[in-house]
């Protein structure tokens, strides 16, 4: 053991800080999810280095220090030590909700603030702590607005709800399934179904059975392809609907046309914001083509900066109560907390698919 | 013949490499999927992710080599001495007294002086290193001291975990009542496990086992659900501040957290290593070991072995859960995802690396395979995602080349080596 | 309806079973001639899964599909079961031939080794995604259905239940009628015997790894056009649900495993659809326990002692 402890004092010493200012970014980085942890560190890292343009906050660099959390439960937390052990001001991340959940405990145990541009579920907000925001809305706002729309446009009687068993998937088709019993809709099918799962016929089977006008599905593109594909190969035919887990191109690659009217809440198009513009220009100049969470990885990185900035201190105290007073201007638009640590404006529209592209609802009826 | 040998090496390779180079080649769909385009830089990593890293990092290369010199030197030098006693022979009773204290004196030094000095970061290894110890240990009690290939070892650490986790949910336990309840019911499980895979041979209770990791995990995720449960944090390791000048001195932030819970599973790692060493040096310990080498014999000598096989499995089952518990506190939360068949590899590839029913084995292999690549993430971070394929290559060249495990004894590797059918 | 549906997830157990009896064949051959488990055999399965996707993908490349659909399915399946086979043919001399005089536990542990391996080494080569069986190939298996009194059924699952049972058949034929065949059979009775009236056992031996592996293949192609997905780590569901199809009907014995995968296909497809998937797992896991207790031998399983 004594050699094992002299070689980690020795690495210690070689990686010790210097005067800058540090910013965590904890984001899947390997694996499966890899592209869209991608898309969150390069959106930070162009706020970085936006400020860094501009000088850096009171003559100090801005760094961006990586976490790899493999989308695993199991290696949030610690990512989460590891990026508190190398000083950071604060952190973005982390993307899923089961990571950011556990990682956010030791974050508020150690005084770091944390900004998550992706987890949607409820409890990332709802345990009170005061340095834990987001900058996307929450899992019970989605789910209300899919089944809000179920029931008032799509006047929908017969709805099955599936969900992939995971933190997010389960929690969504939940709120979703909460909605409609508050409104006295019992969904006629409620069943999850493990997220490793590639034969999806039995379930489809059973969810025919039940002669839905409407079916939800809680879960991640990667099994949302090949259901929409084997659910038109049983002849289930009635719409799909989903929420922002599955906004990915994968999605229509694997589904083709299967995938066409298939219905999803998500955030609003940064296209169609004007504030967005900037940024999307200079991303693609840097990187191509932007995924749907660059933006959001960007506004974070400028939300915990800018904190530290104008609060004139890398102090927890004064960064959240700066940020819980201000009103952020965005790329995303303008953005205010509430209490919680969410954002106080509604946020999800349904987005469809038409001709292979992911189109809002309201555009796609024009 | 002897001349063609290199020759026939080279054909031997190209077998071996010809179906591996054909399934990792790459191509890309294109509109339509009726066109794909070949492309080879997926097969990259082989050709020039490893030869690249070398050339830019030379120097790490070699500090690993020394590191990795060092542990095995230290270890030996450690066997000649301390594991002496471990190895059956026996030492003056005085003499071992005064080597316990110096031995406890000097992991209380590193321990204050890490908790001074280190960062986070460091801490961190340090406690996921003496978990997986603990679990590597529990495990060689079974695997390596029984001879009962169990596949499914984290299932028993998921029930440890949930146990802890369920509790605390429904009337809020706290870490320190759990672990009674957590290892009842682990051995509990260890237990019932046992009985109907006693009836079966090495192979099939190996499969057995497995299915029985992957039941838990399923059982898990339809009973409680796959949402994460959060241990709340005065649950937990509680975090030992003071304003004692000596207690500022040892510790100039205070025992955070993340430090009061390297001490703790430090002492857990001691406390087992002190309970596994005194129980395969009892009649049990033994017991087990005649098992292990001849089941039909140790039967015939009237050694009981359907209860000496299950106090194996219960035991083992402690372990885990015990494990579990910790683990779980010490993550914040315990969510199912985190005891796949994967960890059970990793458990049993530590144990095999080590030494399988050796005494120091599974400490060994807990360092090489969990602190080596974590220590060597900043540095290449592919390393991570590689750990397994290494993993499972060393388990095979292992088990052909030294089957006794890096540290292990020779009594060991005459059994796996030299048994006649 | 309902007994159309009923009816429906019957032929989806059905085919689905076809392909658990072809990966069980693999199990039971090897368990027959060496009296052990080949665990790596489920990730020779994954592997076959991956070698026919990149072989339409090296057709399409290099010929432009001009072999058509047909061919082209044809020649993928026979390229993975190749690549399989030499696999198969691998695995055994590296891992278990240099470990067969020593203690029961070393080539098991080896096994896992070559399966961590053979999983890990996919994953990093290829994708840690689910990877797409190309959709030109597939969906017109798909689109054309047969529908007798309401029931759909698709082609591909009659393509699926008729290549299984042909293999199977084939199987049957090489080693009741073949020399090797026969050879196989004297291995599997008695291998010093065999060796002294002059059987090359050794070579044998690699043989039954290479036709076990090759069907394993075969069942891995069919079973990723089936599910038009496949991943690193489908072996090793498969392979215990497969290995569970293989002591349920005894394991050792041919005819046995076939009959062990039908029944386990059915039963993981009811319980879907009766109790939701996530009840399949266990369901198939309290089957293999209860068989091992109540009935070690299987449905169709010789007695034998040496279980303990």
């Amino acid at each position: 053991m004594k050699t094992l402890w002299i070689f980690v004092i020795c690495l210690a010493l070689i990686t010790s800080a210097k005067a800058e200012i540090r910013l965590g970014v904890a984001a899947p980085l390997t694996g499966t999810q890899a592209k869209i942890g991608t898309d969150m560190v390069q959106g930070a890292e162009m706020a970085a280095a936006e400020w860094n343009a501009r000088g850096g906050i009171r003559g100090e660099k801005v760094v961006i220090v990586k976490g790899d959390d493999e989308a695993s439960p199991k290696q949030a937390p610690v990512v989460a030590r590891d990026l508190i052990g190398k000083k950071v001001v604060g952190v973005v991340g982390h993307f899923n909700s089961g990571c950011t959940i556990p990682a956010s405990e030791i974050y508020d145990e150690s005084q770091v603030v944390m900004v998550t541009p992706a987890s949607t579920n409820p409890l990332v907000t709802d345990r009170g702590y005061q340095g834990v925001f987001r900058v996307c809305g929450r899992d019970d706002q989605q789910g209300s607005v899919g089944a809000k729309f179920a029931l008032e446009t799509l006047k929908a009687k017969r709805i099955a709800i599936l969900h992939d068993k995971t933190t997010y998937g389960q929690g969504l088709a939940d709120e979703f399934k909460k909605y409609l019993e508050k409104h006295g809709v019992k969904p006629v099918y409620y069943a999850g179904v493990p997220k490793e799962e590639l034969d999806f016929r039995a379930i489809i089977s059973a969810i025919k059975q039940t002669q839905p006008e409407l079916w939800y599905f809680g879960g991640i593109y990667d099994q949302g392809g090949p259901l929409l594909k084997q659910a038109k190969q049983a002849g289930l035919t009635a719409p799909l609907m989903s929420g922002d887990g599955l906004i990915d191109t994968a999605l229509i690659q694997t589904a083709g046309v299967d995938a066409e009217g298939t219905l999803l809440t998500f955030g609003p198009d940064p296209e169609k914001r004007p504030t967005a513009k900037a940024f999307l220009d200079n991303y693609h100049k840097q990187y191509g083509q932007h995924g749907p969470y660059a933006i959001y990885g960007y506004d974070a990185a400028n939300i915990i900066l800018h904190a530290v900035e104008k609060s004139g201190s890398t102090k927890y105290r004064d960064i959240t109560k700066y940020i819980h007073n201000t009103e952020f201007q965005t790329a995303m638009g303008p953005l205010k907390f509430d209490a919680k640590g969410d954002i106080t404006d509604t946020y999800y529209v349904l987005w469809t698919v038409k001709d292979g592209k992911f189109v809002l609802y309201d555009e796609a009826k024009k | 013949m002897k001349r063609f040998r290199p020759l026939l090496w080279l054909l031997w390779c190209l077998i071996i490499a010809a179906p591996l180079v054909f399934v990792g080649l790459e191509y890309e769909w294109g509109k339509g999927l009726w066109n794909a385009t070949l492309r080879t830089d997926r097969l990259r990593f082989l050709v020039s992710d490893i030869p690249a890293w070398v050339g830019g990092h030379w120097l790490d290369v070699i500090g690993v080599l020394v590191f990795l010199g060092a542990v095995v030197g230290f270890l030996k030098l450690w066997q000649l001495t301390a594991w002496v006693q471990w190895r059956g022979e026996v030492e003056t009773r005085t003499r071992g007294r005064v080597r316990q204290a110096g031995a406890m004196i000097v992991v209380i030094l590193i321990l204050t002086l890490s908790c001074r000095h280190l960062a986070d970061t460091q801490i961190e290894w340090g406690v996921m290193v003496c978990t997986y110890i603990l679990l590597a240990l529990g495990l060689n009690l079974i695997v390596g001291m029984t001879g009962l290939l169990v596949l499914g070892y984290a299932g028993f650490v998921a029930v440890g975990a949930y146990t802890f986790a369920v509790l605390h949910q429904q009337f809020g336990l706290s870490l320190w009542l759990a672990f009674l309840p957590a290892a009842l019911v682990g051995g509990l499980t260890g237990f019932l496990l046992g009985l109907p895979s006693l009836r079966l041979r090495g192979d099939y209770l190996a499969i057995v086992t497995l299915g029985f990791g992957e039941t838990v995990r399923f059982l898990i995720k339809n009973l409680v659900g796959e949402q994460s449960i959060i241990i709340s944090r005065p649950a937990r390791v509680p975090s030992l501040m003071s304003e004692n000048a000596a207690w500022r001195w040892l510790f100039p932030d205070g025992l955070t957290r993340l430090k009061t819970e390297l001490w703790v599973a430090v002492a857990l790692v001691v406390l087992s290593i002190w309970l596994i060493r005194n129980l395969t040096h009892s009649r049990i310990g033994r017991a087990w070991i005649a098992i292990r080498e001849d089941e039909t014999a140790a039967a015939a000598m009237g050694i009981p072995t359907v209860r000496l096989k299950l106090l194996a499995f219960t035991l083992s089952a402690i372990w885990a859960a015990v494990g579990g518990v910790f683990f779980v506190a010490h993550n914040t939360s315990a969510n199912p995802e985190m005891f796949g068949f994967g960890e059970s590899v990793l458990i049993l590839s530590m144990v095999v690396l080590g030494g399988m029913g050796s005494g120091p084995g599974p400490i060994v292999g807990a360092i090489v395979l969990y602190l080596l690549p974590e220590v060597l993430r900043e540095r290449f971070p592919v390393l991570i995602s590689y750990r397994p394929m290494i993993v499972g290559g060393l388990m095979v060249a292992m088990m052909i080349f030294r089957p006794q495990g890096l540290v292990g004894s020779l009594r060991r590797k005459i059994e796996l080596k030299e048994e006649q059918p | 309806m309902n007994g159309a549906v009923e009816l429906e997830t019957i032929i989806g157990g059905i085919s689905r079973g076809a392909i658990y009896a072809l990966i069980a064949l693999g199990y039971t051959m090897v368990y027959g001639i060496l009296g052990m488990i080949n665990f790596a055999h489920g990730e020779i399965y994954m592997v076959g899964s991956f070698a026919a996707i990149v072989t339409l993908a090296i057709l399409t490349t290099l010929t432009s599909a001009s072999f058509g659909l047909a061919g082209c399915l044809v020649l993928s399946m026979g390229a993975a079961m190749l690549v399989a086979a030499a696999f198969g043919f691998t695995n055994e001399r590296i891992a278990y031939r240099p470990l067969r005089r020593s203690h029961a536990l070393a080539p098991l542990i080896s096994a896992i080794g070559v399966s961590t391996f053979l999983q890990n080494f996919v994953m990093n080569a290829q994708t840690k995604d689910k990877v797409d069986f190309p959709r030109a190939f597939s969906d017109p298996l798909w689109e054309r259905k047969l529908e007798i009194v309401g029931v759909h059924v698709a082609l591909i699952q009659l393509i699926v239940l008729a290549m299984a049972v042909g293999l199977m058949v084939l199987l049957h034929l090489f080693i009741t009628r073949s020399r090797t065949g026969k050879a196989m059979r004297a291995c599997s009775q008695d291998k010093t015997m065999a060796a002294l009236v002059g059987i090359p056992v050794d070579r044998v031996i690699s043989l039954t790894f290479a036709v076990g592996s090759a069907l394993a293949a075969a069942a891995g192609m069919m079973f990723t056009m089936y599910n038009g997905q496949t991943r690193f780590d489908v072996g090793y569901t498969a392979g215990v649900t497969a290995f569970t199809a293989a002591v349920l009907g005894g394991i050792g014995n041919i005819p046995g495993a076939m009959l062990g995968g039908f029944v386990i296909g059915l039963v993981e497809d009811l319980t879907a659809y009766h109790l939701g998937a996530d009840w399949k797992y266990v369901a198939v896991f309290a089957l293999l326990i209860t068989v091992l207790i109540v009935r070690p031998r299987g449905l169709l399983g010789e007695r034998v002692a040496d279980k303990v």
